[in-house]
């Protein structure tokens, strides 16, 4: 059987003590497959974001097992977590979470320099990514200078700059109109696909559930898988 | 570097103000070290072109040479005394001269010294008073006052005339233009000082213990004379509070500066820290900024001061020190340092959370 890149068992997730102790995420169990992207619906305050956080280690989980690609990371410290999100996963955020005094280009490059990548090396497997992602002319602009679908685009270059396993999107198309959602999601379906990663895709837009392989259901902090 | 260089480049007029502001608050340290150094050498740079190992002054006269006389006796029983190798006797007094054709009094130093002796200045041009006992030597401040080689100075009150017959350089004294003449000369120009003299500049050994076989005196060195000329301390703490002052300043300014920017990049260094930047690289990269503005800024106080330099020539004291120049450059450039450490600690705090939680 073969492992998966992402497997979630029994974890929970508290915010505040005592009275004020709200549980975002009840003994999530579920599992994500290399080359699948998972679609994660659920209304507003269900607990998407703190599922995602946690699968991207940004957050702790209260209790429960993470595991990527097999490795524990829920008890990770800082720096590993934030080491591991540098070089295992990919992350996409709502609009406009481009750096403004980056290009588009630079924003891909800053990733490589992160890694510690020499220069050309950085330089070409960006240009590759701008290619795919058909920003290659628009790749020397500034965010601000961008439409909301040209961004998403280049966050998607950029979250592949470092080869991930896993990429998570938290709703990538909140800021644009339904047609352009769906393109910037498509290209990201492609991208999971033809790179075999594992991909979340958190979204409210129930629209664009046919573009992805499966789909969770999450409400009031209990995920359902149909 | 990537970082920090490619926010200047896409902000260069916010980033060229604070440097200027910076170079505005270098070039003022630099201005006032020099017009604080230029201050000191006027009032002082006579007495420490003695190279005497101590100077004897009336005891009761708190080191000041106006108030200090010294008989003849007193002065030969010095030269007598042992471990005393040279001892010159000098006078300086404050006096007003004219040009023997114009009426404008010019205020001086007068300073009388036995020519050919140690005290006697060197000339830059012209005779020494070695050759001409009977001239006056000018220092070139008051040479800058338009007196030149062959004018005849007329000393008030008294109307006695002398010529001038050579310029030293650095010899000024109590921040008046400065002339030397000869004991002989200043005994006939001041009949008031009865053939007493100020003090006496010694070389020897063991000088400390002179008071107790010479009565009557007491022992100084250069500095205990510099020191207790009227105003001199006071004026150097007044310039030195004024420029740690401005070094305060500058690390004010700086600290508000990237604190501000820092608070309006938190939601962006969030993305870049849940994209795997550490804080280390977000520190590094804004305390580049930091040593970059201040660099440039203190290199235009420099460029600044120094050029002052030049345009101040004999207008106003002024004198350029580059150890001291290096020293205030180190420490605006340790104050940018320092300056940032509010926003490293704002820095470290981000959460990469907050990346993702924006909406909230
Ligand atoms: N830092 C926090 N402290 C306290 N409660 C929190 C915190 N973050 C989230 N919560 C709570 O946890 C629950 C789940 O929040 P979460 O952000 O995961 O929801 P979400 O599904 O992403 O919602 P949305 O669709 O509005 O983004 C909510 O009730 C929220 O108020
Ligand atoms: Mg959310």
């Amino acid at each position: 059987m073969m492992t998966p890149i992402l497997s979630l068992n029994q974890v929970r997730r508290d915010y505040g003590d005592g009275a004020a102790r709200i549980t975002a995420l009840h003994n999530a169990t579920f599992e994500v497959y290399a080359g699948e992207l998972i679609a994660l619906v659920g209304p507003s305050g269900s607990g998407k974001s703190t599922l995602l956080s946690i699968a991207g280690a940004l957050l702790q989980p209260s209790s429960g097992e993470v595991r990527l690609a097999g490795d524990t990371i829920g008890n990770l410290d800082n720096a590993a977590r934030t080491r591991l999100r540098l070089e295992r996963i990919g992350f996409i955020f709502q609009a406009s979470n481009l750096i403004s005094f980056l290009t588009g280009r630079e924003q891909v490059q800053w990733i490589g320099k992160l890694l510690g990548l020499p220069d050309d090396e950085a330089n070409q497997r960006g240009d590759r990514l701008l290619e795919e992602l058909g920003m290659t002319r628009r790749a020397n602009h500034y965010p601000q200078e961008m439409s909301g679908g040209e961004r998403q685009r280049i966050a998607i270059a950029r979250a592949l700059m470092n080869e991930p396993e896993l990429i998570l999107a938290d709703e990538p198309t909140a800021s644009l109109d339904g047609a352009r959602g769906r393109q910037v999601v498509e290209l990201l379906a492609t991208e999971v696909h033809s790179r075999n990663t594992a991909g979340i895709l958190v979204t409210h837009d129930e629209r664009l559930i046919d573009v992805c392989d499966r789909v969770l259901r999450i409400a009031d902090g209990q995920v359902i898988e149909i | 570097m990537f970082l920090a260089l490619r926010e200047f480049r896409h902000a260069k007029m916010r980033y060229a103000l604070i440097t200027l502001v910076i170079a505005m608050v270098a070039s003022l340290v630099f201005i006032l070290s020099a017009l604080a150094n230029g201050l000191a050498a006027g009032s002082s740079e006579a007495v420490e072109a003695i190279h005497a190992d101590r100077f004897a002054v009336a005891t009761g006269s708190e080191y000041s040479l106006d108030r200090s006389r010294i008989s003849p006796e007193t002065a030969q029983a010095i030269v007598a005394a042992n471990g005393v190798s040279d001892a010159q006797p000098f006078t300086t007094v404050v006096g007003s001269v004219h040009k023997l054709d114009e009426t404008e009094l010019i205020g001086v130093s007068v300073i009388g010294v036995t020519p050919d002796t140690f005290l006697e200045p060197g000339v830059v041009s012209g005779e020494s008073l070695r050759d001409r006992p009977d001239g006056i030597v000018i220092d070139q401040s008051l040479a800058n006052r338009g007196v030149k080689i062959g004018d005849t100075l007329i000393f008030e009150p008294g109307g006695i005339g002398l010529a001038v017959v050579g310029i030293t350089d650095g010899h000024q004294y109590r921040l008046a233009p400065t002339l030397f003449v000869s004991l002989d000369e200043i005994a006939n120009l001041q009949p008031d000082l009865d053939g007493n003299v100020s003090a006496v500049a010694i070389r020897g050994e063991n000088l400390d213990t002179l008071p107790d076989h010479v009565d009557g005196i007491q022992m100084a060195s250069a500095r205990d004379i510099v020191e207790h000329l009227p105003g001199y301390t006071e004026q150097n703490m007044t310039l030195t509070l004024i420029q740690l002052f401005l070094v305060v300043i500058a690390a004010l300014v700086i600290a508000a500066f990237f604190f501000i920017l820092t608070l309006q990049k938190m939601q962006e260094l969030g993305v870049m820290k849940a994209l795997g930047a550490t804080t280390w690289v977000l520190a590094r990269a804004l305390m580049i900024q930091s040593l970059i503005l201040a660099a440039i800024g203190i290199l235009i106080g420099i460029v600044v001061g120094d050029s002052l330099w030049y345009a101040a020539e004999g207008v106003v004291p002024y004198k350029v020190q580059w150890q001291q120049m290096l020293t205030y450059s180190a420490l605006l450039l340790l104050v940018a340092a320092v300056g940032t450490l509010l926003s490293l600690i704002r820095i470290a705090r981000v959460d990469p959370l907050d990346a993702i939680n924006r909406a909230n």
